[in-house]
């Protein structure tokens, strides 16, 4: 089942307001949908403006409430905004996925359309054992609560924000402060990182982790005790024809309590706060 | 691992026309090969870190190895039982081999890497560092340049041209053998020079220290000279310098030793 909504207004079947020539086309709309899973659920949801908030919900169906507004300076940039920037809703089986706009290769592609925009606030439901991968761009936060799948989550210009989890993969902002919140030990290895934001990462009392720590221009605090971990260096070997390049990193390894899964920190002009969870 | 991150590198990577070939990611528990694409042919090592003690050695091998350590830095994480140090060092370094060509840099500015690079002694070696290091060459008999602004520079059993140069510290080369080889330069502000020369070996040595002493354990034979005045005109300005070297003859005379320093002794040494 998949579902191509911006065709849908193409129709007529939402409200466009087009009240002169040179006015902006705005086209907004708000409704719900509803998805049954079964049980390895996975939500994949990229929008490019807006908020995208993810919320424990029933065990057997993933519901979305969703809030767009597709903008465009004049009829034609919107007609083209609708053939670019497409807001695509379905189901794979146990996958659930929205999408804005399509792949960049395409756009590439195509002729740019100035001025249009296409803001998605989306706010979805899930089974907890969700596996989620979730991320906005512009205009919005990333908000992921009280989930137990493996949860990814990202922004370039907002914050994200997590609470209440057992195990993520990669939590990461380009501009915005990463907030990581977990409900017990983390239960897998993840990267935490912003380049401009501050990190924020909760621990509930008890828990066991390792942090592998790449900070730059910040500092670090903790309200949490912490013990020095010898870290190995990394290497990554990249071959391009005859070039070889070689990445090498080395971390500050921390330990909490016995230690545990790696929670990699990385950020560059950001400050690091490891906390107790409320 | 489809990130944000990973899609902005994505498009960069394209949009420069670049293919980006899957990397192989593993940890260092050893020093890292670096493969020659000639090993048979002469390389180039280049090494820029910002700070770093670089030790470069050369050997009878065809590929480079490579070993960091340290990144101890004076980062603090302040927590409830009191503020610690982050030990256990943390870095970040690049390195690159392109046509027999090896450069190696870092831009990182918590802390002073260790560096040690082992490489044909047949290897021509470029490095500097700035802040903190020190530069130590061993057993190379290719063409050395090597700079450090705040640190000393310091070569072993070399056997090919040195152009030294430290602004606030010492340079000491010592020569395993002079023959065939193009001319030295030593060069400081604030730093003493030292030389060390085989028993047999022959050269010209031009010597300049302002306010340092000159000593030698050699017998060296001094050539007349005057004081060599340059002068440059340049968009409205004159520059007149003068250099007022001595200029002299070690065993009948060789490849030309220049050693020049303003606040700082100058030594040549006799080495076993």
């Amino acid at each position: 089942m998949k579902r191509t909504i911006s065709n849908l207004s193409a129709m007529g079947l939402l409200l466009v307001s087009a009240t002169a020539q040179t006015a902006p086309i705005v086209d907004e709309k708000k409704w719900t949908e509803s998805f049954e899973v079964g049980d390895a659920p996975r939500l994949t949801v990229d929008v490019i403006w807006g908020d995208v908030i993810v919320e424990k919900g029933r065990s057997d169906r993933i519901e979305m409430t969703i809030e767009s507004v597709r903008r465009a300076d004049d009829q034609v940039s919107f007609e083209r905004s609708l053939e670019q920037i497409p807001l695509n809703i379905g189901q794979d089986k146990d996958d659930i996925y929205l999408r804005v706009g399509r792949d960049w290769r395409h756009w590439n592609t195509l002729p740019p359309c100035r001025g249009c925009s296409v803001v998605v606030n989306v706010v979805v439901r899930v089974p907890s054992n969700t596996a989620v991968d979730v991320s906005s761009v512009n205009d919005g936060e990333v908000i992921v609560s009280d989930v137990a799948g493996v949860v990814t989550a990202s922004n370039v210009n907002g914050g994200v924000s997590t609470s209440g989890l057992a195990r993520c993969e990669t939590i990461e902002s380009v501009n915005g402060d990463v907030l990581v919140g977990f409900v017990q030990s983390p239960q897998r290895d993840c990267d935490i990182e912003t380049l401009n934001g501050d990190i924020n990462v909760s621990l509930p009392s008890g828990a066991n982790a390792d942090f592998e720590v790449s900070l730059s221009n910040g500092r670090m605090r903790s309200e949490i005790d912490l013990s020095p971990k010898s870290m190995p260096a990394q290497v990554e070997h990249v071959q391009r024809g005859d070039r070889h390049h070689y990445e090498i990193e080395k971390r500050a390894g921390l330990r909490v309590g016995r230690g545990g899964k790696a929670l990699t920190l990385k950020s560059l002009n950001g400050d690091v706060l490891v906390e107790r969870s409320q | 691992m489809d990130t944000t991150l990973d899609r902005a590198l994505a498009v960069v990577a394209f949009l420069i026309g670049m293919f980006v070939a899957v990397p192989i990611v593993y940890a260092q528990s050893s020093p890292i090969t670096i493969e020659l694409s000639q090993p048979d042919q002469p390389m180039t090592l280049k090494v820029g870190i910002l700070s770093a003690d670089i030790v470069v050695i050369g050997e009878a091998r065809g590929d480079v190895e490579l070993v960091v350590e340290g990144g101890e830095s004076e980062r603090r994480i302040v927590t409830p039982s009191g503020s610690k140090a982050i030990t256990g060092g943390s870095y970040r370094l690049s390195a690159t081999e392109d046509n027999n060509v090896v450069e190696v840099g870092s831009d990182w500015r918590n802390s002073t890497l260790q560096v040690v690079i082992r490489v044909p002694e047949a290897a021509n070696v470029e490095l500097w560092t700035t802040n903190n290091g020190t530069i130590l060459v061993r057993g190379i008999s290719g063409e050395m340049q090597l700079q450090n602004t705040n640190g000393p520079v310091t070569v072993e059993a070399a056997s090919g041209p040195v152009i030294a140069e430290s602004v606030n510290d010492d340079i000491s080369v010592s020569f395993s053998d002079l023959n065939d080889i193009g001319a030295t330069s030593l060069t400081s502000v604030n730093g003493s020079l030292t030389i060390g020369l085989p028993e047999s070996a022959s050269a010209e040595v031009h010597l300049d220290t302002a306010r340092g002493d000159i000593t030698s354990d050699f017998e060296i034979d001094i050539q007349p000279s005057a004081p060599k005045v340059s002068r440059t005109e340049d968009r409205g300005t004159i520059e007149v310098s003068v250099e007022n070297a001595i200029i002299a003859n070690v065993n009948g005379g060789g490849p030309v030793i220049r050693m020049k320093t303003l606040n700082g002794d100058i030594q040549i040494n006799r080495t076993p």
